[in-house]
């Protein structure tokens, strides 16, 4: 075997190798550094807030503490989903980038039986998360509110390729009036000239899937009711 | 203390990456606005900058010269991962602020740079007093323009300096002033030891011999 032969192989191996290990290191760091999502006490915040009513009274009537401390919210787990509905978050999820985070269920207060869905997809650049609050009435269901509880897409002061924070909750109360509505890819937004093409499309997909997610489980809602209510009887 | 590890320990002051090597300038404009956020980039910096530093110093006999940058690029890449899933974690606040620029991490200059120019040619415990010197020189250089944009900004109201226009002027400005001081204490230093060497027992009995 020629000099530049034996020089080829031992370059693709060592590089080979070096990528072996640093995946290894990798997957031994995602054990440890994975975000789990959890309904921590700026979830229960921000649910409690963002979801006010139009008179200014909190989602469940009581302070923020108040409801994180007496679980108002609860959030659903894959086997609770799984038992009521036959499906599991992973159902919801089209790649690493577009899937339903978690579901939520206000199991008491003034918003007791209301299921807020949050989806992230990708808009710009970077992820938008929407929580989406539905009511179940008679066996169909309604968008009470949406929130957008992450975006980056008006990050600085930038006002050309990506929205500024104005326009960008324009379009969100557009998607609350009519949530049919399928926003325009190319809409130019007259105040910027600029085009909005890949933001709006990631906060149609968005709230798109959170619609999809509650037509799939909406007529399970008493299943939904009674596994959510097992938690209860387990923690007596 | 050898004239090497004294030349190591203080590179990241007298050979300051940012105000002496002019490396690293991107995330320097772009996020030194605070001095929160200038803390938050040159530590998760300086992590990224000993691991990797001493990864490449413990490979560099066995890496060929061929692949090298592929293998340091792959390296650097894994420990900047690590510190975005540390940060995501651990501190959502600050990865809302500096998010973004945690990627952009693997191809700083710094850290190719030092990879290159040190870690490559030295062995572990070198690199690694290397990488925390620049590291730290790193978060001090962002941490004082943050300070002084910050103040511009918030006390003197002069929102000007917040942007990249502003922000490009005091880095010149403060770029100038370093290099100014450094070169005043090199001249200093420099002419100290000229004095001494005169002054030394065997200089002032040649000098005697040749006035004989």
């Amino acid at each position: 075997m020629t000099k530049s032969a034996k020089n080829l192989i031992k370059s693709i191996s060592v590089l080979a190798v070096i990528a072996l290990v640093c995946v290894a290191i990798l997957s031994f760091a995602n054990v440890f550094l994975k975000k789990e999502v959890s309904l921590d006490r700026a979830t229960v915040k921000f649910l409690n807030e963002k979801f006010a009513t139009t008179t200014g009274q909190t989602a469940t009537g009581t302070d923020s503490d108040t409801a994180f401390e007496e679980d108002y919210f609860v959030m659903l787990t894959d086997s609770e989903l799984s038992n009521a509905t036959g499906y599991t978050y992973k159902s919801f999820k089209s790649n690493s980038s577009n899937y339903v985070v978690a579901i939520y269920y206000a199991q008491k207060g003034v918003n007791e039986g209301t299921y807020y869905i949050e989806s992230t997809s990708v808009g710009y650049q970077n992820p938008i998360s929407v929580v989406v609050a539905f009511t179940v009435e008679d066996n169909s269901f309604s968008i009470q509110n949406i929130a957008v509880k992450e975006q980056r897409e008006d990050f600085g002061d930038r006002k050309t390729q990506v929205l500024n924070k104005e326009t960008f909750q324009v379009y969100v109360n557009l998607l609350i009036s009519d949530p049919d509505m399928k926003l325009s890819d190319g809409d130019i937004i007259a105040s910027t000239g600029a085009t909005t093409k890949k933001s709006v499309a990631g906060l149609n997909r968005a709230v798109t899937r959170a619609i999809d997610t509650m037509n799939k489980i909406y007529t399970k809602s008493e299943a939904l009711k009674t596994e959510i209510s097992k938690r209860g009887g387990q923690n007596e | 203390m050898n004239k090497k590890l004294k030349d190591t320990l203080l590179g990241g002051i007298v050979n300051n990456p940012v105000f002496v090597l002019v490396l690293g300038t991107c995330p320097t404009i772009a996020k030194s606005t605070n001095i929160s956020n200038g803390i938050g980039l040159g530590l998760a910096t300086l992590f990224v900058l000993l691991c990797s530093n001493v990864f490449i110093s413990l490979l560099r006999k066995t890496i060929p010269g061929e692949v090298r940058l592929p293998a340091y690029i792959v390296i650097i890449a894994t420990f900047v991962t690590v510190v975005q899933l540390f940060v995501a974690k651990f501190l959502p606040d600050l990865d809302k602020s500096i998010g973004t620029f945690i990627p952009l991490i693997v191809v700083n200059c710094i850290i190719l740079g030092r990879a290159e120019a040190f870690a490559a040619k030295n062995n572990v415990l070198m690199s690694a007093i290397d990488g925390v010197s620049m590291g730290l020189g790193f978060t001090l250089a962002l941490i004082l323009l943050g300070a002084i944009r910050q103040f511009l900004a918030e006390v003197c109201m002069l929102s000007f300096f917040v942007s990249s226009a502003g922000g490009f002027m005091i880095f010149g400005l403060v770029m100038a002033l370093f290099n100014y001081v450094i070169t005043f204490i090199n001249n200093k230093a420099f002419s100290r030891k000229v004095l001494l060497d005169m002054n030394s027992p065997k200089i002032v009995e040649e000098n005697t011999k040749e006035a004989e």
